[in-house]
């Protein structure tokens, strides 16, 4: 007898759903699996042998083939164990033979009957969904995320026995909501501006990289607050759109990290450490993986230290940041992640942290070679730079007043609602996404303007690139305080933040 | 030059010592060739297996092919017997045997200044060093340094500004251009000057060599003035040479609390001139001590041409660097004025950005 149950496996962010096929027939008794399969997926023979055995329904001594088709897709993931053994047992004669119709199954098997949550399953519900598939049974553990997709049944089984159960009597042993606790353990708070003391530029200049999502860097001596402003950054950000907060639902189920509800998601903050790989950052490893980039899609990817990164790690990011994606090529496998993400980084001007004031000790080599490591092109990334200044005691006394993060995110969302009406005919949303071609039609000068521009990019020796820069931020500027033309103030101010060039050290020394 | 001398200069088979020694006796380097093996052999200065050795060198295409190389670039030899070596190198310890060059060697009666100084520099230290070597190559000095970052090439271009003459003396090979970054001096150097060098072709600079070519620095002046230098410094090595070959040192004052001053402001304390100001460095070296007392106070009275805000703005700046953010407070102008100021004082020089938003006075 032969035997049909639909499952799925990851592409990317996207899932496809695949068919599971068992035949139980006459011949030498082999177990046998097919259909391009991944090691974890082959092994899923021997769980299913022995979990069968153990629940008292031992495999017959005929031959049992399984297929997973189609044949020419690589199929990898630990979710098909259930599949596997439904399709057996439902070959068998086990169940009644349209038990499975219309229906998505997926779980990994211990050898204990146990069923334990997998990788993925929001994106491949959406897909099964696509299919026109109605029901599904996954791992209790991943029922939440089943709750994100509507017009699917889902029920969670947390063992074999409880599966076998539902489909011959159609109940549960209780009803299946996913436990409150579960949803909120994970949630995780920002740092708020008004703990930030002083510091009115970087407090500016996260304003703006916020609103227009401009790239950020910050310098300057150690202990002044540039990771502090960082941190605070995601707190200003706009709130996260449905299908944002979907996109992240699904970065977060096919790396494993099934904990969060919907309502719960923020933007996220990914703040790896220096001595991170090049692969933990692209994305990639032997079972393919989501890097920082992707985690921190629609969010903020905060690197410290900057120069202590190795180069290579550094220049995975170029991609990211033009594409606002990532591909991930290996022998195994091709991957397309979405990587989009506001970009800030903070680091000291030379060794010693002190450059350019006369506490500075380090020697013109040392200094030359502790920036080398920055490549014009990344430092070229960076719409916004900004010195963070030494603390003064009469911030730290909280004799200046601090504004706190909800003040200055409504200027924020403000100024993201006239940006997103700005280019709602536009493939992009933000300032500093508009590409050159098309700023000068969103950046209207007016002649006095112009030839302020003009003063300014003959007096600082700007760049082309440099130029647009200036542009796109200072239409932030003018977007923050609602005005419509970008005027002289808003140059003057986006050139104070202009961005930092090699030429600064190989000039000065 | 001929390619015997060439080889006689560049071989490293013996030491400066005894290739002076062998000119003495032989009077130049066709002498000694030319000599029997065994009447050289007979003054003990090198023994057969050097001599042998010189001699296959001699023959060897790789030096053949150096010599070729130095010579298509326009770079010349003297040696310490031709005429056109600086007199006043034949005068101190450790004289020279032979220098390569690339310019014009100075006249007999030129009148050459040192300017040495550290490295990593402050703003004042680079403004005051293009001062003096500007004023000086005005007042027909010609400035000799080391070519090195910092001070030594301020000197170099404040001298060239100034239309002077300027050379340099390098601690590696004629051939290797270091600092890498001094490359348009290397080039501008010897149009007026000459860029020297008592090292082989190809020879890498080392650290070694650094000191050693300092009393070629101080050697070849009259007087020399150390602009900046730390407490330990290559520069207080030079100020001991020309101390010892009877040069007369000059200091500029610092601040006592500045590190890249301790050793200027040690020099005048153990009694070295002092330079009050471009000018009356000028004066003094020209008509000897205390001649230029009248000229001293010719650097504050001097206000640049600028309009009220400009000078504002321009006064606020010092020579530490400072934040545009910070002198903003102090002048109580608004962000959009103060940039326009500031960068209008940088196009015309008057200041200098050393970093993002952060300037220094370019000017006195």
């Amino acid at each position: 007898m032969f035997s049909q149950i639909k499952s799925g496996t990851l592409h990317g962010l996207d899932a496809a759903v695949v068919t599971v096929e068992a035949d139980v027939s006459e011949g030498l008794p082999v177990f046998d699996m097919v259909g391009t399969l991944a090691t974890e997926v082959r092994e899923s023979r021997e769980r299913v042998r022995t979990v069968l055995k153990l629940i008292g329904v031992p495999l017959p001594a005929r031959r049992i083939t399984v297929n997973i088709s189609p044949a020419d897709q690589k199929k990898s993931g630990s979710g098909f164990d259930l599949p596997v053994a439904c399709s057996v047992l439902l070959a068998m004669g086990y169940f009644k033979s349209d038990s499975f119709d219309d229906t998505f199954v997926l779980g990994e098997l211990r050898l204990s009957g146990e069923i334990l949550p997998v990788r993925g399953v929001l994106p491949m519900l959406l897909a099964a969904k696509e299919k026109g598939l109605t029901k599904c049974i996954i791992p209790k553990e991943n029922l939440g995320e089943a709750a994100l997709v509507p017009g699917i049944r889902a029920t969670g089984v947390s063992s074999i026995e409880e599966l076998i159960e539902f489909i011959k009597r159609g109940t549960l042993p209780k009803p299946l909501i996913p436990s409150p606790e579960d949803s909120s353990s994970d949630e995780y708070e920002y740092m708020d501006f008004k703990d930030l003391h002083g510091q009115k530029a970087p407090r500016r200049a996260c304003e703006i990289a916020a609103a227009g999502m401009h790239n950020l860097l910050l310098y300057g001596p150690p202990g002044a607050g540039k990771s502090m402003a960082a941190r605070c950054l995601p707190s200003i950000l706009p709130p996260l759109s449905d299908s944002e907060k979907l996109e992240l639902m699904k970065i977060y189920s096919i790396s494993g990290k099934n904990n969060f509800s919907y309502q719960n998601i923020k933007s996220p903050f990914r703040s790896p450490h220096h001595t991170v790989t090049a692969i933990a950052m692209s994305g990639g490893g032997s079972n393919v993986t989501p890097g920082e980039v992707t985690m921190a899609h629609n969010g903020v990817l905060f690197l410290d230290e900057l120069p202590e990164f190795k180069r290579d790690v550094l220049e995975v990011l170029r991609q990211p940041l033009e594409e606002g994606k990532i591909n991930v090529v290996r022998n195994r496998y091709q991957e397309e992640y979405p990587a989009d993400f506001l970009f800030a980084a903070a680091m000291n001007p030379c060794r010693c942290g002190y450059y350019p004031s006369a506490r500075c000790t380090c020697s013109v080599s040392s200094i030359r070679s502790y920036l080398s490591k920055i490549s014009q092109p990344l430092l070229d990334r960076f719409d916004l730079c900004v010195e963070a200044k030494k603390v003064l005691i009469t911030d730290l006394f909280g004799e200046s007043e601090d504004e706190d993060s909800d003040s200055i995110r409504k200027r924020v969302i403000e100024a993201s609602m006239i940006q997103k009406e700005r280019y709602s005919l536009c493939s992009y949303n933000y300032n500093s996404q508009v590409p050159s071609s098309d700023i000068e039609e969103y950046c209207r000068l007016s002649a006095s303007v112009k030839e302020f521009v003009k003063e300014m990019f003959e007096n600082m020796d700007l760049t082309a690139r440099g130029y647009y820069r200036i542009l796109k931020v200072s239409r932030t500027i003018a977007d923050l305080s609602g005005i419509k033309d970008v005027g002289k103030d808003h140059i003057a101010e986006a050139c104070f933040f202009r961005s930092l060039d090699r030429r600064f050290w190989e000039a000065a020394l | 030059m001929i390619f015997e001398e060439f080889a006689f200069a560049s071989t490293k088979l013996f030491s400066r010592g005894r290739k002076r020694k062998l000119l003495k006796i032989f009077s130049d380097v066709n002498g000694f060739l030319n000599a029997s093996d065994k009447k050289i052999l007979a003054f003990d200065i090198i023994d057969e297996k050097e001599l042998f050795a010189f001699k296959d060198e001699l023959k060897s295409p790789a030096l053949k092919e150096s010599f070729r190389r130095f010579s298509d670039k326009g770079f010349d030899l003297v040696m310490n017997y031709q005429s056109g070596f600086p007199e006043t190198l034949k005068y101190i310890h450790e004289d020279p045997v032979a220098l390569f060059y690339c310019g014009t060697l100075p006249e007999p009666e030129e009148k050459v200044v040192a300017m040495v100084g550290a490295r990593r520099c402050s703003a004042y230290g680079r403004v005051m060093a293009g001062n003096i070597a500007e004023c000086l190559a005005k007042s027909g000095y010609s400035v000799v340094s080391g070519m090195a970052y910092g001070i030594d090439a301020y000197s170099h271009r404040g001298a060239l500004d100034g239309g002077g003459k300027t050379y340099a003396f390098l601690g590696c090979g004629l051939d290797i251009c270091y600092p890498e970054s001094n490359r348009t001096l290397y080039r501008d150097i010897p149009k007026g000057g000459a860029v020297f060098s008592e090292y082989a072709p190809g020879t890498q600079p080392l650290a070694a060599y650094f000191p050693d070519r300092n009393r070629l620095i101080s050697g070849l002046s009259k007087a020399v003035c150390v602009i900046e230098a730390r407490e330990k410094s290559g520069s207080l090595i030079t100020a001991d040479f020309a101390l010892d070959q009877g040069r007369d040192v000059y200091a500029l004052p610092g601040k006592v609390t500045d590190p890249l001053s301790c050793g200027c402001n040690r020099l005048i304390a153990q009694g070295a001139g002092i330079v009050t100001s471009p000018e009356a460095l000028a004066c003094e070296l020209e008509f000897g001590p205390h001649a230029a007392e009248l000229s001293v106070n010719q650097i504050s009275e001097k206000t640049p041409d600028l309009a009220a805000d400009e000078l504002k703005v321009f006064k606020s700046f010092d020579f530490n660097a400072k934040g545009i953010d910070e002198v903003q407070d102090e002048c109580g102008l608004t962000l959009l004025e103060l940039l326009g100021i500031v960068s209008s004082l940088c196009q015309k020089g008057y200041l200098r950005e050393v970093f993002l938003n952060h300037y220094v006075r370019n000017k006195i």
